[in-house]
């Protein structure tokens, strides 16, 4: 019995490390590295999005600007 | 690698079948949120293969969300109106490349608001002690695009686009030569001043 729960006292003091240990862990900032310039505004570059409303803007200006292109004569002749 | 396009359809043209919108076939970029409002298909696969990468040259180059938003949509409309124009001796790519670099160039001249790098600068930081081969660290990533503002803002022109382009995969040394008026070896030699000075500049940004 002694042995068993001397067994069970150092698992809990185990456990207890461990999670200490992944406080602090999480705590720390976690330092990234970039092996030289390019790569590091790679990464930027792929964590900065497009805002979404600019796709909204271009599709509604390409559209108004078709909308308002002259037909070729053909077409108004043939009434395409 | 370079994958080129072919001359492109006027804006409520078609791109002939099987063909590229100049880069690498995939899906859509992340960042590149779909719109209900395209009507072309095909220039909706311009935009979906380019429109990050030519939003985040501007952003760099003008170093404001709002101005880049903008700029995005102006370029975007420039090249959809001018895309028979295109005549492929470049990759669309590089075609939109330019025609950003002219239009965040000439809003730089207008605004008058950044500071002229002047030589006697450039001197200072060709002076510093080079650490281009060691790795960049940062600690807080969240900071990161922060600091890199702060270091492009500080940076020469020239180094600045050339740092940006060459960040680009889908760029040849070739390519960014040709974007930047100079030769492919010009482009190699600038690179190691540039990379030099911009770690310099980081580093203080810590």
């Amino acid at each position: 019995m002694n042995g068993k729960s001397k067994l069970t006292h150092q698992n809990q003091e185990h456990q207890q490390e461990q999670s200490a240990l992944q406080a602090h862990t999480r705590q720390r900032p976690a330092a990234h590295e970039f092996p030289n310039v390019e790569e590091m505004l790679r990464y930027d570059a792929a964590h900065t999005p497009l805002p979404a409303a600019v796709t909204d803007r271009v599709a509604a200006s390409v559209e108004r600007e078709r909308l308002r292109a002259p037909r070729v004569w053909w077409k108004r002749l043939f009434g395409k | 690698m370079q994958t080129r396009a072919t001359p492109g359809p006027p804006l409520c043209g078609a791109v002939p079948a099987g063909e590229s919108s100049g880069g690498r076939a995939g899906g859509r970029p992340a960042g590149v949120a779909p719109a209900s409002g395209w009507k072309s298909p095909q220039l909706e696969a311009i935009y979906v293969e380019h429109a990050q990468a030519i939003y985040y040259l501007a952003l760099r180059l003008l170093s404001d969300p709002t101005q880049a938003e903008d700029a995005t949509h102006d370029v975007f409309l420039k090249a959809f109106r001018k895309l028979d124009q295109f005549k492929g001796k470049s990759s669309l790519r590089t075609w939109l490349y330019r025609i950003t670099i002219n239009h965040c160039q000439n809003l730089i001249q207008s605004w008058h608001h950044r500071h002229m790098f002047s030589n006697a600068d450039e001197a200072v930081w060709d002076t510093t002690p080079s650490r281009t081969d060691s790795p960049l660290r940062v600690l807080e990533i969240k900071e990161l695009g922060e600091r890199i503002r702060a270091t492009l803002d500080r940076l020469p022109e020239e180094y600045r686009l050339l740092l940006l382009l060459v960040a680009d995969e889908k760029l040849s040394y070739e390519d960014v030569g040709h974007l930047t008026h100079q030769t492919a070896d010009a482009v190699r030699g600038k690179l190691h001043r540039a990379r030099k000075v911009f770690t310099a500049i980081f580093d203080q940004t810590a």
